[in-house]
């Protein structure tokens, strides 16, 4: 994610199962309240971040898992160092670079080496004076546009299939009872019809990324 | 569809051209290693960079530091996402999947902050039962 960029979400979005070490209980012991920082910079959000591994004193193994194996019921991660480790649980959390989305009929209009995707595009230093292209109308598209001219892009253009979206103030409040909801009952989404899912996808990609 | 209220006016720049409505019908390469875009309204710009805006799609088999025989192979999957008990397990015994991946069996939240302490709880108690 870029320097400079902001969160969508507000101050109730945070890390803490407990809900002690919460980015509310961060803001306050930074003497900062809600309408000082909205939108949330992201810069803040990693802060907060830090600030949470610190109340738990969890330690972080900076290194990259470089393969991940199973074998007699245990798990052997190998990391970028050479060392390894032995599980028996192993959580992925993935984030979202594996996945980048690179659409096959967009790509193959596009030659070799003319293209990037927007995670790959976080130092908006290299674009300054430059003449760029984005493909996509959603928010990332953007922002990214916005951030660009900021640091002095010569010319951005945009383009997209949709109408151009409204710019709104959204209101998230509807969000954190359905992700709590699985508290309950874990299995409440999967047997939702796909119509019902398919409805609260439309409305969530409403406001979403 | 909507779009925070704070990027209004800093898109709306002059040297920021939004094309709405249009697809890219051609890209050449010039000999100054910039770019002809073509656009099907018959627009045209010429850059040096095009950024794709086009968002995320989980597919395990993208996740190259997967063993390939002992976990990729066996993992079930669906449209490239993990097949998961409703306590995000995989149906690899105690690997466990969650955030953008876990998003089909647990819906979209599940790829945001919102969901984190959720799945956190789920997966934490799970383990713990197991040790």
């Amino acid at each position: 994610m870029p320097r400079g960029m902001f969160l969508r979400s507000g101050s109730d979005w945070q890390l803490d199962a407990r809900e002690v070490a919460t980015f509310e209980a961060y803001m306050k012991q930074r003497g900062v309240t809600t309408d000082q920082i909205k939108p949330v910079p992201l810069d803040t959000f990693l802060d907060y971040a830090s600030w949470f591994m610190g109340q738990y004193a969890v330690k972080s193994h900076p290194s990259l898992v470089t393969h991940l194996a199973s074998s007699n019921g245990a798990y052997t991660a190998t990391l970028d160092d050479g060392s390894q480790i032995v599980a028996n649980h192993v959580l992925l959390g993935l984030g979202f670079a594996f996945f980048k989305h690179y659409p096959p009929e967009l790509v193959e209009k596009l030659p070799p080496g003319s293209y990037t995707h927007t995670c790959d595009t976080v130092d908006f230093e290299f674009y300054r004076g430059k003449r760029v292209l984005i493909v996509g109308g959603r928010q990332s598209a953007f922002e990214w546009a916005a951030l660009m001219n900021e640091k002095g892009a010569e010319q951005i253009h945009i383009t997209y299939r949709h109408a151009t979206p409204k710019f709104t103030e959204p209101d998230w409040s509807w969000v954190l009872p359905l992700a709590r909801r699985t508290l309950d009952d874990h299995g409440w989404w999967r047997k939702l019809t796909a119509e019902d899912q398919e409805k609260s996808v439309t409305t969530f990609g409403q406001q979403d990324v | 569809m909507i779009l925070e209220a704070w990027l209004d006016a800093r898109v709306h720049q002059p040297n920021i051209y939004i094309h709405e409505k249009t697809v890219i019908v051609a890209v050449n390469a010039r000999s100054d290693l910039t770019f002809d875009v073509l656009l099907d309204d018959d627009s045209t710009c010429n850059v040096h960079h095009i950024i794709l805006a086009t968002g995320y799609h989980p597919n395990m088999h993208n996740v190259a530091f997967l063993d390939r025989v002992t976990i990729l192979n066996p993992l079930e999957t669906v449209e490239g996402y993990p097949v998961l008990d409703t306590e995000f397990q995989s149906n690899l015994p105690n690997l466990y999947v969650t955030g953008l991946a876990a998003t089909r069996d647990f819906g979209p939240f599940f790829g945001f902050t919102v969901a984190c302490p959720v799945a956190a709880k789920i997966i934490g108690e799970q383990v713990a039962s197991h040790q």
